[in-house]
């Protein structure tokens, strides 16, 4: 028969107030007092002892109505394995042996200089693989300063148009090691006789070569170039279209253009008399210029904005625009006319119970008295 | 010289020599994400600068308060506070709002159902007494 649950009865209380000798100083009060009720219990019961066989022998014993009832062992296989004894009484005080041995084992620490430190930098530094470095496609510090912006258009304008030139494939353009700034600085532009593209008017021949030397990285031929990239049609489209209209006459007109009205975006203006390479040609030409913008300045432009981009100055006036700031608080603070009154004062983040003491002066008080008491500071 | 008693001659008024606003300090919070702030964000863009410039001597406070509604919160002389709610309010209204917690006086909103006029001379015509009643009259007969 089952046995029932029961009430604590006030022998148990009193039992329990002497203390159980056997349980380990380890245990916590809760298990200690478990461990004295189980002991108790199988020392005051009455009821049959347990049996320690399988579910499925009991059940069967049960059916059979007797003890060695046939089937039992395992059948799955035609022979019957040995049997266990049947009945075993568990004399065995419950909770009592694995907690000793556990005791024997177990050492408290006393301080946390052995043990396991999980979470934090150190933490996660330990468990990141070793991966490769990873080129980044754009510097991670944007440009601010609007002449280091506007000698990065000027010195990306003079790359790619120098490469088209030269009539080299923009995948041989390279970062160069020393700065060019000067020597862009120096080139002037000017329209080709045809008037669809922009020419580079180079003040010297050891200028064109010294610039040239410094942008290009290898001039590859045609055919390996074709070769190794047969799988991307566009980009081969890119070079065929290239070799094209890179070997028309490159002769300027002669007029000059400020660096801020290079036509950057020609290809729409000019898309209805031009051939449909020419086109894609042309759009290359700008997408390999705002790339090459954006890898020296590090300032990423949308879509919408590129295709406003028409000259280099729209360009250079897109990438001096800030971003929208997307908190209420970044945009009061870029309007001066809340800032210049002294009666108002605006906050970033949210105002906490510690902000409104700290406001009165008496946080620091409340932060002496919790380090003189050991309590934890919520915020230093 | 019989001993006269010291007379009144003024009671302390906010207003009779110089008024002091009752209202010390307005907080304004708001929510950058909800949508219930779009009017309270505009206001603070756009209108606050005004209210704070044309009152000075009321301190103004603005901080977000995230994802929840746009409050206005008074703080008072007495030591009081009153808060209005001015969720999905367009920034005219929130105006209208700031300018009743700047006007309130910071006590509690009660009704005077039993004297619903206020005076520093309650009767015109004095207490009356029923041994000064004249004669003609039908006097009180005590």
């Amino acid at each position: 028969m089952r046995r029932l649950p029961r009430l604590q009865q006030s022998i148990d209380l009193l039992l329990e107030s002497t203390g159980y000798p056997h349980a380990p100083s380890t245990m916590c009060r809760t298990c200690r007092l478990r461990a004295a009720s189980q002991a108790r219990r199988a020392a005051f019961s009455t009821s049959a002892p347990r049996y320690k066989g399988s579910l499925t022998d009991r059940l069967r014993n049960r059916l059979f109505k007797k003890e060695d009832a046939p089937g039992t062992g395992n059948l799955a296989y035609g022979v019957a394995q040995p049997q266990a004894p049947e009945v075993e009484v568990d004399d065995s005080v419950p909770g009592e042996e694995a907690p000793r041995e556990y005791a024997n084992q177990y050492e408290p620490a006393s301080t946390w200089d052995n043990l396991e430190w999980v979470g934090g930098k150190k933490s996660k530094r330990d468990r990141t693989d070793t991966r490769e470095e990873v080129q980044w496609f754009m510097p991670r510090t944007k440009a601010t300063k609007p002449n280091d912006i506007a000698a990065a258009v000027r010195r990306a304008l003079v790359e790619v148009l120098s490469l088209q030139e030269a009539g080299v494939h923009f995948e041989a353009l390279r970062l160069p090691t020393v700065s060019i700034d000067d020597l862009a600085a120096e080139v002037q532009y000017q329209f080709s006789t045809n008037g669809h593209d922009v020419r580079l008017k180079y003040p010297s021949n050891e200028v064109k070569s010294e610039l040239l030397g410094s942008v290009i990285l290898s001039i590859p031929n045609a055919a390996e170039v074709a070769g190794s990239e047969s799988s991307d049609a566009a980009a081969s489209l890119e070079f065929q279209s290239t070799s094209a209209v890179v070997h028309e006459p490159a002769s300027g007109s002669g007029k000059t253009l400020p660096w801020k009205e290079v036509p950057l975006n020609s290809a729409n203006k000019f898309a209805v008399g031009l051939q449909s390479d020419n086109v894609m040609y042309m759009r290359l030409i700008l997408w390999q210029i705002i790339k090459r913008v954006m890898q020296l300045t590090g300032i990423r432009l949308a879509d919408p904005k590129i295709q406003r981009c028409d000259t280099a100055g729209k360009l250079f006036h897109e990438l001096l625009q800030r971003p929208k700031p997307t908190k209420l608080a970044d945009a009061l603070k870029i309007d001066n006319e809340l800032t210049t009154l002294n009666n108002v004062t605006f906050s970033s983040r949210r105002v906490g119970p510690i902000d409104k003491e700290r406001q009165v002066g008496r946080w620091k008080v409340i932060e002496r008295e919790l380090e003189n008491r050991g309590l934890p500071v919520t915020m230093s | 010289m019989p001993l006269t008693a010291l007379r009144t001659v003024s009671k302390p008024q906010n207003g009779v020599g110089a008024f002091i606003l009752q209202c010390k300090r307005l907080d304004f919070h708001y929510c950058d994400w909800a949508g219930s702030s779009r009017g309270m964000n505009a206001f603070l863009k756009g209108t606050l600068p005004a209210f704070a410039k044309a009152n000075p001597q009321i301190e103004i406070t603005v901080s977000p308060r995230p994802t929840k509604h746009p409050v206005i919160r008074g703080h008072y002389i007495n030591g009081r506070e009153k808060a209005i709610c001015v969720r999905k309010m367009d920034p005219n209204q929130i105006l209208q709002k700031a300018e009743l917690l700047r006007d309130a006086s910071g006590e509690k909103l009660r009704r005077e159902i039993r004297r619903p006029v206020k005076s520093l001379n309650e009767s015109v015509r004095g207490i009356w007494s029923p041994f000064h009643a004249p004669i003609e009259e039908k006097r009180w007969k005590i």
